[in-house]
């Protein structure tokens, strides 16, 4: 009897029916048990009973002690605690998942459980004295993570990139500006984390930040449609470049992003060694030799035997430093004023316009330096068709 | 003449196989758990139970109805137990063991051993959710390789069984498919239906969201806890004998479902800890009496699962559900314990959902 009063009192409400099934009991087991009580339950609308006296039933609950069919059997063992990561994968999930939700308000509500749970993470991580709903993501807490644990699953880069992309999501759902150090900041964090573990749900986590990076870059105000289009252009093949990197090497690509992220961050609006072009001269020496920041693409174009070698990567694939003779620097620049002119004069503007315009202007002027060198053309149409393959033209 | 099987989804050999051992194993319900415990640990016992899948195998190709298939596997199977008791070397538990057997498979009857224990936990869970059920019909169909992949390991995972309700369920009626790989399909996965069919009834025919989610920490771990405390209770239902059998399988069963690694091992194991921890702070927190907790919690499950919202943010519920509780949670939890907060209030209260009375279908 204990556990069918038990149920009842956990109900309250109930049919005889249901409650029988909520003990696993004979419904007419029920019905007379329940009818002779009338002091503790009465009858209520459409075969349910109401239960009149809770603390009557709880005491008739405590003082049976009689055994019957009904027998309470042994519950089911309760499981061992979810283990910490549980609650980082269940995060990880959902901020994937968030890439493929529709509704903004959902998003939203999203991004909060995605954070509650890392939150959970966090205070078990770090012990801290804070309770776990109070959590800031703040440098404090990311001091006390670091300082707490040396596992590469639970780092403080990797709860942090977590977190910041869930802050991030939540903008845009809301459709608040998200601030460029938000998307610098995931993006180093990313890169860090990407560099020591790898795995599926990195990969889905980081494809969805680059999408919600190129979107809100120009919100964040790190790139502007008012910019030069050789400037756009090599925006967009940075963003390209670092997209196809994902499915090769993650670590890599969230590299490459960082740095793109970061080289916008820094753009300027005067003229220095960081300013986005396809050309520039950083500095003459007076012994001979200039040092250039030079679009990759127009290197191919130099006639062999070129005089150049090569510096750092700026921007790899994209914008490198080299260091030529003053011929070839010139060569260069007449290569970059070409297809810059290209560029501006061309009607369409968009990302694809940009880079598939780019691949007829380098075919336009290989074709015009092929003599001596017949190695050009075939550079420079390995250069045209990974352009054009880039702006998803057939090749 | 050939009986025709009854799901469309199975041919009619793979139908009278898997109904011929199932209702040999419903007749040996006394000595399930027995047989499926020395099978793992005497060879003599494990080859006993290969010959029965072997004579079944055979036999269901033959031409003849369903009472005649199980009567020649019946008469096939006792054989073989025959020659196995007339070895000298055979163990003394395994004799005793199969000599119990050959008893009780005299009460072998055919039938639809699968729909017999569907119909028994339907019910169940049809008082449950009352106005709220949505009316379910079962199908089985036949699966090539076991659920977890062909590689798992049939000793810690014994169970080439599984179970879905395809999404969206359809305008009158929900489909239950029970999923069943024939090979090495034995007493301890047809012990484990029963709990299959309870986490299907309990967590998803009458589930009321947006979409289905295979790693909702909500679905397949806060309910799928409560499918267990109820599948602990209707297990009588099923014959004091088969019960023992169908709790053991359903724990073992959750073993190796929470054992999982990745996101649905993990959605399971931390739906289950809210719940457990749930339970648990009903009892310090509010005093409810102890054998009160477990339905209150399980009568938690039930109501959300019935609130039309999306699985989100019933998730987000779950997670909240995390000690210690955040203030409002643990006021919200109280209030619907004095039952000064309907469920609805509780979800909405705890979510920042706008839920209203309409949304939860039932009486």
């Amino acid at each position: 009897m204990k556990h069918i009063l038990a149920a009842a009192a956990a109900l309250q409400e109930f049919s005889t029916i249901q409650l029988a099934a909520y003990c696993g009991t004979d419904p007419g087991i029920v019905e007379d048990l329940l009818s002779g009580l009338p002091d503790l339950v009465e009858p209520a609308a459409r075969q349910c009973w109401r239960v009149l006296d809770l603390a009557g039933i709880r005491a008739a609950a405590a003082s049976d002690t009689g055994s019957d069919r009904s027998v309470e059997p042994t519950p089911p063992p309760a499981g061992s605690p979810a283990p910490i990561t549980d609650r980082l994968v269940l995060a990880e999930e959902m901020l994937v998942e968030c890439g493929h939700e529709d509704s903004a308000d959902l998003r939203r509500a999203m991004t909060e459980t995605v954070r509650n749970n890392l939150r959970q993470v966090i205070a078990r991580v770090s012990s801290s004295p804070t309770p776990w709903w109070d959590i800031q993501a703040s440098q404090a807490t990311w001091n006390a993570v670091a300082a707490a644990t040396d596992d590469p699953a639970l780092s403080a880069s990797r709860l942090r990139a977590d977190f910041t992309l869930a802050n991030i999501i939540d903008a845009e759902a809301a459709g608040q500006p998200v601030r460029a150090e938000l998307l610098t900041q995931a993006a180093s964090d990313l890169s860090r984390v990407a560099t020591a573990t790898a795995g599926a749900r990195l990969r889905q986590i980081f494809e969805y930040f680059v999408e919600l990076a190129t979107i809100l870059a120009e919100p964040a105000g790190l790139t502007a449609p008012s910019e030069s289009a050789p400037a756009r252009l090599l925006v967009a093949l940075a963003w390209h470049r670092a997209r196809a990197l994902v499915g090769v090497d993650i670590g890599r690509a969230a590299k490459t992003f960082a740095q793109i992220l970061h080289q916008l961050s820094r753009r300027p609006r005067t003229l220095d060694r960081h300013a986005i072009d396809l050309y520039r001269l950083v500095e003459r020496a007076p012994g001979g030799g200039d040092r250039v920041v030079v679009y990759r693409g127009l290197l191919d174009l130099l006639p062999q035997p070129a005089h150049w070698c090569a510096g750092g990567a700026f921007q790899p694939g994209v914008l490198v430093e080299a260091i030529t003779d003053h011929e070839t620097s010139s060569r260069l620049q007449n290569f970059a004023w070409r297809l810059r002119e290209g560029l501006e004069r061309s009607p369409f503007q968009s990302e694809s316009a940009l880079i598939g315009g780019a691949a007829h202007v380098l075919h336009d002027v290989a074709m015009a330096t092929a003599a001596p060198d017949g190695d050009v053309l075939p550079r420079s149409d390995a250069v045209r068709r990974e352009l054009l393959q880039l702006a998803g033209v057939p090749v | 003449m050939r009986t025709a099987s009854p799901y469309r989804s199975l041919e009619p050999e793979t139908w009278r196989f898997l109904m011929a051992l199932g209702v040999i194993f419903l007749a040996l319900s006394a000595k399930l758990s027995r047989l499926s415990d020395l099978a793992r640990q005497t060879n003599s016992v494990a080859s006993i139970l290969g010959r029965l899948s072997l004579a079944a195998q055979e036999i269901s190709c033959e031409d003849d109805d369903d009472a005649g298939i199980v009567r020649k596997v019946v008469l096939a199977w006792d054989a073989e137990i025959g020659d196995a008791l007339a070895r000298c070397s055979l163990e003394p538990e395994a004799r005793q063991l199969l000599t119990a057997l050959r008893g009780l498979l005299g009460g072998t009857v055919a039938g639809d051993p699968y729909r017999l224990l569907f119909d028994r936990i339907e019910a169940r869970a049809h008082g449950i959710y009352g106005d709220a059920w949505r009316p379910a019909v079962l199908s089985v169909a036949h699966l090539a390789s076991h659920p977890r992949g062909p590689d798992v390991d049939r000793h810690r995972d014994p169970y080439p069984v599984s179970a879905l309700t395809p999404w969206p369920p359809g305008d009158s009626e929900a489909e239950i498919e029970l999923l069943v790989c024939c090979d090495q399909f034995g007493p301890e996965a047809f012990a484990a239906v029963p709990m299959l069919l309870a986490h299907e009834c309990v967590c998803h025919v009458p589930a009321r969201q947006d979409r289905a989610k295979n790693d909702s920490p909500f679905a397949e771990g806060f309910v799928d806890w409560a499918a267990h405390h109820f599948l602990y209770q209707w297990a009588v239902d099923l014959g004091p004998e088969l019960a023992a059998a169908a709790r053991q399988h359903a724990e073992g069963l959750k073993r190796v479902l929470t054992d999982r690694v990745g996101r649905e091992g993990a959605a399971r194991r931390r739906g289950h800890e809210a719940a457990e921890v749930l339970s648990a702070w009903l009892e310090s927190d509010c005093g409810l009496p102890h054998l009160e907790c477990r339905p209150r919690v399980a009568r938690l499950a039930v109501e959300l699962n019935q609130i039309d919202q999306p699985i989100a943010r019933k998730d987000d519920f779950v997670t909240k559900l995390d000690q210690p509780y955040p203030p409002d949670v643990a006021e919200a939890l109280r209030a619907w314990v004095r039952g000064d907060l309907e469920t609805e209030g509780l979800f909405g209260a705890t979510t920042g959902s706008h839920v209203s009375m309409g949304d939860r279908a039932g009486p």
